[in-house]
């Protein structure tokens, strides 16, 4: 499991683990039932403090990703299909929003911006 | 949640100083960074929390327990380093070793030889010739080797060199691994704090400023830089400590409330200097 | 306290070696002047300076803040420098008294005269050490410096003098006496370990 922090771009350190593993969980990097780091090595292999792993890991067991069990250890949790399907649309729907705003300062038109939105669709299938 | 620490209401009085009124507590399994500048009060503090003077006022639980109630028995958990060593310079680390035995049950000879390779001290060579980072490193490698559940260290790496820090930071991390241990260092380095500490508690001139997360603190204070006559325009109150020169103003603030602005990361030494040397609004 | 007792033996080692090595030298110029009442006076001397060396060393290193730090009581910590002082007071005297006796043969008198005078004088120097500790406690090594003085050549002085007039005083009237000396000696060190105690509770670090 990679886990790349910065600590200069103004995301907390905690949302930067939970999208990073959230990522590699849904890529299938991580497998279902693998085992996590517990929070506190996390936190000394990557310096930084118990609550922010602590954090992190309560956020991703909140939201179905991982489950830890009492005595044994956090692992990935078994794939729910629709949660990581929500989850990659939650990540298109995100960028989405950011291009529309961006199009819009730009001063693109709705058709216009289709078009470079549909180029990449392509480009991509390629 | 257990407190390896709780502090309530401390007081006590010198001639020329006063510890006034302070109170925090350490939850287990956490490290607490107690920063503030020379003079401020986390020697007397620490000193009152061991019972090695006396305190006028106030109440402190170690691991729940009343720190006059249970001494001794505490004592035998509480892992100890006060600045600059304080064995008399004829001893060698064997000799300590011979007699650390006889003072804490849980004392363990293997453990101390490990710490005493892992730091490269010689065994048989008198405390004369040891360097101080030599003797802050021995007093570390005593002060881990009795299966201590708190360590209560007085600036543990002033006067050392990068690396060696960087080195006894590990140990401080892998020292954390156990969810019942937990870290209490007093300390003038800021960068060591923000590197490892779980919380902070800052103090001046005896009173408490503040004790909070280190990421909170990190995430919520920044610094504004404006110039001149934009900053007169700002709430009094808004800033908590500025800087000005001819060109222009540094101020620490609240991020929340200028969101908006360009506001820079402040760190720990930022935070800490802004508010102790810094004019107020 | 034993532990306690291990480090301040460690503490004051080079100092015990010298005194070895001194007390020898001692003892071979007073066989030699045949006047052992320096040689006493000496030993003496040195089993009241240990246990100041000991307090003097703990002053300069700040020990004490740091074993108030460990599971020591104040008591404990007070009653180990007593018990170190008993230690080197009787382990010196256990010395001169084997080297008295081995000095028997050339002359300086049978040792059932000499071990009176020994006793006499192991339980002064006790009686000094327990004016001193108090002293020293109460206002630490730098500060009693000078009374110390004072206060461990008296002993010297007397042993020498002693010594010289032991031809003068009537044995009866020491043998009489000198089981009561060392009694009256080590009641004198129990008050003192008492006020020790009361006063190193009191002190801050």
């Amino acid at each position: 499991m990679d886990i790349i922090l910065s600590h200069s771009s103004g995301k907390p350190l905690y949302e930067q683990i939970v999208a990073q593993i959230k990522d590699q969980i849904v890529s299938g990097s991580l497998k279902p039932g693998s085992a996590l780091p517990s929070m506190r090595s996390l936190a000394k292999e990557l310096r930084i403090s118990v609550i922010t792993t602590k954090r992190a890991y309560e956020e991703l067991e909140r939201e179905g990703f991982i489950t830890t069990v009492q005595g044994k250890g956090t692992f990935v949790a078994d794939h729910n299909i629709e949660l990581i399907r929500e989850q990659q649309l939650r990540v298109v729907e995100q960028l989405l929003e950011e291009a529309a705003a961006a199009a819009k300062r730009a001063g693109l038109s709705l058709e216009e911006t289709i078009t470079v939105l549909e180029m990449f669709y392509q480009e991509r299938d390629d | 949640m257990n407190n390896a620490l709780e502090i309530n209401g401390l007081t006590k009085t010198y001639d020329r100083f006063r510890l006034d009124n302070i109170s925090f507590s350490l939850p287990e399994g956490s490290i607490m960074g107690f920063i503030g500048e020379n003079g401020a009060g986390k020697t007397t503090t620490i000193k009152l929390i061991l019972n090695i003077i006396r305190r006028d006022e106030g109440e402190i639980k170690i691991f729940g327990r009343d720190n006059l109630i249970d001494e001794a028995e505490l004592k035998q958990d509480i892992g100890v380093v006060l600045d600059d060593i304080n064995f008399p310079e004829s001893m060698t680390p064997r000799s300590i070793n011979k007699f650390m035995r006889h003072i804490y049950r849980r004392w363990d000879q293997h453990a101390f030889f490990d710490y005493l390779d892992k730091f490269a001290l010689p065994q048989r060579k008198e405390l004369k010739s040891f360097s101080r980072g030599m003797k802050l490193k021995l007093s570390i490698a005593v002060a881990m080797s009795h299966q201590a559940k708190l360590l209560i260290l007085d600036e543990p790496t002033s006067g050392l060199d990068p690396v060696v820090r960087d080195e006894i930071l590990d140990i401080f991390l892998e020292f954390i691994q156990n969810e019942q241990h937990s870290i209490f260092l007093s300390t003038h380095i800021t960068s060591d704090i923000e590197k490892i500490a779980d919380y902070i508690t800052f103090i001046h001139q005896g009173r408490l400023v503040f004790v909070e997360e280190t990421n909170e603190l990190l995430n919520r204070y920044g610094i504004l830089k404006c110039g001149l006559q934009d900053f007169e325009q700002l709430e009094p109150g808004s800033v908590l400590g500025y800087r000005k020169n001819r060109f222009g103003v540094e101020a620490l603030v609240e991020r929340a409330k200028f969101k908006g602005y360009t506001v820079d990361d402040a760190s720990i030494e930022d935070i800490m200097l802004f508010i102790i040397r810094g004019e107020k609004k | 306290m034993i532990g306690l007792l291990i480090k301040d033996l460690y503490a004051v080692k080079k100092q015990l070696r010298i005194v070895l090595l001194i007390s020898l030298i001692y003892f071979a110029v007073s066989v030699y002047s045949k006047n052992l009442g320096m040689f006493t006076g000496i030993a003496v001397m040195y089993s009241i300076l240990l246990p100041i060396t000991s307090m003097a060393i703990d002053e300069q290193c700040k020990w004490d803040r740091y074993a108030l730090a460990m599971p020591l009581s104040r008591t404990a910590i007070v009653l180990s420098k007593y018990v170190l002082a008993l230690l080197l007071n009787l382990g010196i005297s256990l010395v001169v008294c084997a080297l008295l006796m081995l000095a028997g043969p050339y002359g300086f008198g049978a040792y059932e005269e000499l071990l009176p005078m020994m006793f006499t004088i192991s339980a002064g120097a006790m009686a000094v050490i327990a004016v001193m500790l108090p002293l020293l406690y109460k206002f630490g090594v730098e500060k009693a410096r000078l009374i110390m003085i004072i206060i461990f050549l008296i002993p010297f002085l007397l042993s020498v003098v002693a010594s010289n007039l032991q031809v003068e005083i009537p044995l009866e009237l020491l043998e009489k006496y000198v089981y009561l000396l060392p009694a009256a000696a080590y009641g004198l060190v129990l008050v003192s370990l008492w006020v020790s105690v009361l006063i190193y509770r009191r002190k801050e670090f």
